[in-house]
């Protein structure tokens, strides 16, 4: 499978988290950005509003689905249902890019509803991209995988996050969603330069950047998108942008939503910045 | 003997998230950098567990929270939680289970009024349908009633309550206290765009219903229906039923021809 960033996507820059309190706004086409990326575990609904928002929104905008319940890192078989449904969304609302986690989130039958860490080793690459790749078989395309914040990196790891997300990015031939804010977080929690996490990725394996904000707890940063977007992850998407070029941006938030202008100004921001490193 | 590790640390970290168990195993593995001590590490992941799970349970069962406190209904989503894990991708389904949980572990009358929740969770994001036209019977004659075919809208639920949580959910939990009362029975279905419906429904609808949801075919439920009520009787409650099922929007479809009564466009 060769890298084929939708042309699309490419053009489409700024995004924007699509969440229930968007929802009005966005079924009459009245906010102003170029795509729209949503939770896809969300509208896998057999019906009812869920996806009859989705109808409208998709009538106004290009979509993006974000999945988080993937478990591309678990240990139990992929779910054949999950994908026969993500299958069916995709056919109904031909999303511009569709994306999920490094991580895992289901052991044993049991959903745990969150980004669990995976120990960066060897074998672990193999086996998620082996994954990956069935992901991309039963999909029939490339998939984007995103960087965690994490808050624990465990010893049997031979080796940095990024050495692993590259690695796995590789040999699955999947494309990365770069999430900025998550660098800054996991580089503050586990003592790394974002710097050098962001030299490490290849700039042809990068299609998409996110966005956000996040809190401070005692000693750790938490990614809890519940703040507008900082200017420690300002300053990397800065660098991020002069190394990757026009990749697009999706601007996240998930708590304490605020009106919808203040998000726009963020959006706004990010084609300011953009605009500005390019020229 | 790779993929058998790391299912051995996912159980591991399964369990420490559910019970707090192998935290000094897992612990012990944890990367030392700075002045957080790993079980500091470890516990943002044990912590966001639970507080996860019982957002959802409070999302999807507001009311409830309101009736129970917050800090009750906390305890009661971690009891939850534990007692019937996640088994679906999305945290819309986790509590599917919670009324019957709180049917047995706390109250009957808890568990109508989070029974009434999840089907009003159901009518906003179930199947879609269209309902029949409510003078449909009209089209057949009466020997064509034994092979009619029957198709409940899919977002109709009917409950049985031993509470009055049907006005408690009504008045969203203000001013009306829950309380036990007699057995009654509620239909909750599908209004207009998308809003849940509550009506309450006399033993006749409900049976009559219920039959008719397990054997779509009218001369099966005739059966069935004349176990329990007298057979002379049983057409007349199944003419009334239907009629103010029509009425309501209840059914999707009647059709003589069962492949049709199961086509989705009727």
């Amino acid at each position: 499978m060769s890298i084929a960033i939708n042309k699309e996507i490419v053009v489409a820059e700024i995004g924007l988290g699509l969440r229930p309190p968007m929802y009005a706004d966005a079924r009459r086409g009245e906010i102003r950005v170029d795509w729209l990326e949503l939770i896809t575990e969300n509208f896998m609904v057999p019906g009812g509003q869920p996806l009859a928002v989705l109808d409208d929104v998709r009538s106004h905008y290009a979509v993006a689905f974000h999945g988080v319940s993937m478990n591309l890192g678990g240990t139990d078989p992929l779910d054949k249902n999950y994908l026969k449904a993500l299958n069916a969304l995709i056919d109904r609302f031909e999303p511009l890019s569709v994306s999920d986690h490094l991580c895992w989130t289901r052991h044993g039958g049991h959903h745990l509803h969150d980004l669990l860490p995976l120990p960066y080793a060897e074998d672990v690459i193999a086996h998620v991209a082996d994954r990956i790749a069935q992901v991309q078989d039963a999909l029939g395309r490339q998939i984007l995988i995103e960087n965690l914040s994490s808050y624990a990196e465990f010893d049997w790891s031979g080796m940095t996050e990024w050495e692993f997300l590259v690695a796995v990015a590789e040999r699955a031939d999947c494309l990365l969603l770069l999430d900025l804010n998550n660098i800054v977080v996991s580089a503050h929690n586990h003592g790394f330069d974002p710097m050098t996490y962001l030299n490490a990725i290849p700039a042809e394996r990068v299609a998409q950047h996110h966005l956000a904000g996040h809190s401070t707890h005692k000693t750790l940063k938490i990614d809890t998108h519940d703040h507008p977007v900082s200017k420690d992850v300002w300053q990397l998407y800065d660098a991020a942008r002069a190394r990757f070029g026009p990749v697009p941006v999706c601007i996240e938030r998930d708590d304490h939503i605020p009106p919808l202008a203040e998000l726009l100004e963020e959006v706004d921001h990010v084609r300011r910045r953009s605009v500005a490193i390019a020229s | 003997m790779s993929s058998a590790r790391l299912s051995q640390f996912q159980t591991q970290f399964r369990e420490f998230l559910y019970r707090g168990h192998h935290e000094e195993v897992l612990a012990g593995q944890v990367r030392s950098v700075g002045c957080t001590s790993a079980n500091d590490r470890l516990d943002v992941y044990r912590n966001a567990y639970f507080i996860r799970l019982e957002a959802a349970l409070a999302h999807d069962f507001p009311v409830t929270e309101k009736i129970l406190g917050k800090k009750n209904f906390a305890r009661c989503a971690g009891d939850y939680a534990l007692a019937s894990p996640s088994s679906a991708p999305s945290l819309r389904e986790f509590g599917h289970q919670f009324a019957d949980w709180l049917h047995v572990e706390k109250s009957v009358m808890l568990g109508d009024l989070a029974a009434i929740e999840w089907a009003a969770l159901n009518v906003f994001d179930g199947p879609d349908a269209n309902a029949a036209d409510p003078h449909r019977l009209q089209v057949f004659t009466p020997e064509d009633w034994p092979s009619l075919q029957i198709r409940l809208m899919p977002t109709l639920t009917l409950l049985a309550l031993g509470s009055n949580a049907d006005r408690v959910w009504l008045a969203k939990g203000e001013h009306v206290e829950l309380d036990a009362s007699p057995v009654h029975n509620i239909a909750l279905w599908r209004g207009e765009r998308y809003r849940p419906m509550l009506a309450e429904v006399d033993s006749d609808n409900y049976a009559v219903i219920s039959v008719i949801a397990r054997e779509p075919e009218l001369a099966v439920a005739s059966e069935r229906l004349a176990e329990e009520f007298d057979s002379a009787t049983v057409p007349q409650r199944i003419a009334a039923t239907l009629h103010r099922a029509l009425a309501h929007g209840w059914i999707a479809s009647i059709e003589k021809d069962k492949s049709l009564a199961d086509d989705p466009r009727y």
